[in-house]
């Protein structure tokens, strides 16, 4: 089949590889659309985020390394021997996060806190390929009303879901978004849809601004002539936020905001007030530890995966269901797609330029039409 | 009014400095009685500067007191009743000192050496009121057993934790599992964080601060879903930390001061101390008249074995 394969940072190729194995609890799938995420381009590019050591050390070993592609929409093509309750020609997505089944969480049937994870992409091969295997289990069933554009974008939002859940918005608190990425304009419809009593966020960009601004943030900042800790507080009577959510930071070259967005998410909290830490910071951020304490602040970082809050609930599914309720708006957040897997390469090349193609989300990649 | 006086690094002089002016609505004037040195108040010692890099002013370093109300414009605080709390200003080295009364409460009938310990101890409540992630059951670890620490300790155990670890390169008291410790390791921060088996405490209390290392360890330690509250106090306005890590574990990190409800937390302290009579005397190995507080103060800055709560007597 063939894959996008990484032969050294910022050297991402359409090779050709061996069909994946299908092992007795698995399922193969024919991916139909896939996008890069910002985390995976910004590894592509060599940035010393999480798991670039982990990349660095498959890369020195020799071989080019199929990388990258959790956001994904696929068919079912061929199903394990072992695997039930699923057939050949069912729409699917996958969950990312696959737990080892035998760590001391795992075995005590905690997976959810498994200390050792494999994840669809990074760790392991991803939906860069015509052909996916992937354990059942991490296996999403999409409704009819989905598209597979939907279905693709659907994991930023499973995160976006993960991020509100450990924030704990009560009704009527005041949310910071810094940032009007895809991340950021996901945790405004969010916030809105959980009783945010005022929604403000910054972005650096017109359009994404006014965008934030329809999908429901009540002012947004313009953050393109610097700091707005100070304008974005007095929208609180100098208070502060009781949640800032911060998705803006992240490495420039991908056109994120840097490291500084952390010190504008502690500047505007309120004193005791939560941050949830969205954006993937370069690793050794200098982070305002003597402010944090002064404001007795928390800082929290999403999990991932399918548990969200409760373990009735199954944030992929929930997701799914706000999408096609119409509580959230992935549609307007897409706005490029390349056509045909060749075009893996140039999908994440975008990616890091997305300001320069006026994109939101990163550009989706159609390898089979629907 | 006599006042101590951080005139240059380890060196306290006594000068006479102005007595406290009018009371503000709410004050009150304390003459203290007893006073104990936290760790936090070292560094204003042995460098002679506040964290701000300024001079210590007359009467810092010194906020854990115990006195009696001479005067006050709180009308729960009446004169010559016994409080505990916090001198506002870190400023209570001094014949009388001025404080909120929202920051002190009546302490009866108790030692005056022991009712100081509510101090500290009230820090730690706040602390474990404020943790996310429910403890009890779990394996936390607390790094560095100073007086402070060993509070921590003896909280998280007596509260239910499932397992109690320290981490000291100085055990600085005998026999640590009075205080609650389960488990000694002595050893670094560092060390220990390197060298911990896959199974990891959900929470770890940073308790020693002023550096970076032990924040590093803590959040190298914890568990994956975690969370890490960091009690020390910060050198710096901004420490380096592994965002990878922290992204990676999904983890929480909490910092903050006891700077609510502290007479919540001095009550809660004051029956703590009522219900376990042999922690604060277990804790407390070091008692000095006020005149020889620089020797007091060079005393706990040594933090060597043997050396617990510091206090001095007025």
């Amino acid at each position: 089949m063939r894959a996008a394969l990484l032969h050294g940072f910022g050297d991402l190729r359409v090779g050709e590889i061996p069909d994946p194995v299908l092992g007795p609890e698995d399922v193969l799938v024919r991916i139909t659309r896939v996008q890069p995420s910002v985390t995976e381009a910004m590894l592509i590019a060599g940035e010393d985020i999480t798991l670039h050591d982990h990349l660095r050390e498959r890369l020195a070993a020799g071989s080019p390394v199929q990388f990258a592609g959790h956001e994904f929409a696929a068919v079912i093509e061929e199903l394990g021997t072992q695997v039930t309750g699923w057939s050949v020609g069912d729409r699917v997505t996958g969950v990312e996060t696959i737990d080892c089944g035998t760590c001391p969480y795992c075995t005590d049937r905690r997976g959810v806190v498994c200390t050792r994870p494999q994840f669809l992409g990074f760790t392991l091969p991803g939906a860069f390929a015509e052909f996916l295997s992937l354990p059942a289990k991490n296996l999403v069933r999409l409704p009819e009303a989905v598209t597979a554009a939907q279905a693709t974008a659907i994991q930023p939002l499973v995160g976006a879901i993960h991020a509100q859940s450990i924030a704990d918005l009560r009704s009527g608190e005041t949310v910071l978004v810094t940032g009007t990425g895809v991340m950021g304009l996901l945790a405004i419809q969010l916030a809105r849809h959980h009783g945010a009593g005022l929604v403000v966020a910054t972005g650096r960009s017109a359009a994404k601004r006014e965008l934030a601004e329809r999908l429901g943030a009540d002012v947004v900042l313009d953050a393109s002539g610097g700091d707005v800790t100070e304008a974005a507080r007095d929208l609180t009577s100098g208070i502060g936020f009781d949640v800032v959510i911060e998705t803006a930071g992240g490495a420039p070259s991908a056109g994120l905001a840097g490291a500084d967005t952390m010190r504008t998410a502690v500047g505007a909290a309120r004193y005791g007030g939560r941050i949830v830490a969205v954006s993937v910071l370069l690793d050794s951020t200098p982070l305002p530890l003597a402010q944090i304490r002064q404001k007795g602040l928390a800082l929290l970082h999403p999990t991932s995966g399918r548990e969200a809050g409760a373990p009735t609930v199954d944030a992929f599914e929930l997701a799914l269901g706000f999408v096609r309720r119409g509580i959230v708006d992935v549609d307007s957040l897409i706005t490029h797609t390349l056509r045909g897997i060749d075009e893996l390469p140039r999908a994440v090349e975008m990616t890091l330029a997305k300001n320069t193609y006026g994109a939101i989300n990163p550009p989706q990649v159609e390898l089979v039409g629907e | 009014m006599r006042a101590g006086f951080v005139r240059e690094p380890g060196r306290i002089d006594w000068i006479e400095a102005p007595a406290p002016g009018a009371l503000g609505p709410g004050e009150v004037l304390i003459r203290p009685i007893v006073g104990g040195i936290c760790g936090s108040d070292l560094p204003y010692f042995t460098r002679a500067e506040a964290f701000d890099g300024t001079p210590p002013p007359p009467g810092s370093p010194l906020h854990e007191i115990v006195g009696t109300v001479e005067a006050s414009r709180d009308p729960d605080l009446p004169a010559g009743q016994m409080v505990v709390g916090w001198a506002g200003n870190n400023d209570a080295l001094a014949g009388l000192v001025v404080t909120a009364g929202s920051d002190v409460v009546a302490c009866p009938g108790m030692d005056p050496a022991h009712a100081v310990v509510a101090q500290p101890l009230a820090c730690a409540l706040a602390v474990l009121e404020r943790l996310i992630t429910p403890w009890e059951g779990k394996h936390v670890a607390v790094l560095g057993l100073g007086p402070i620490g060993l509070l921590f300790t003896h909280l998280l155990h007596q509260g239910g934790a499932g397992r109690v670890t320290g981490v000291d390169p100085v055990a600085r008291l005998d026999d640590l599992r009075r205080f609650g410790v389960d488990e000694y390791v002595p050893t670094s921060a560092e060390e220990w964080a390197r060298d911990l088996a896959e199974e990891r405490p959900a929470v770890v209390i940073e308790v020693v601060g002023h550096q970076f290392t032990t924040l590093g360890a803590a959040i190298e330690g914890v568990a994956p879903w975690g969370e890490v509250f960091y009690f020390g106090v910060p050198e710096t306005d901004s420490y380096e930390i592994s965002m990878a890590a922290m992204l990676r574990k999904h983890l929480t990190l909490q910092s903050g001061t006891t700077a609510l409800r502290r007479q919540h937390f001095l009550n809660e302290a004051l029956g703590y101390l009522r219900s376990y009579p042999d922690l604060a005397p277990a804790l407390i190995t070091d008692r000095f008249p006020v005149s020889s507080a620089q020797e007091a103060y060079t005393h706990a800055a040594s933090q060597s074995a043997g050396v617990g709560k510091v206090v001095v007597e007025f």
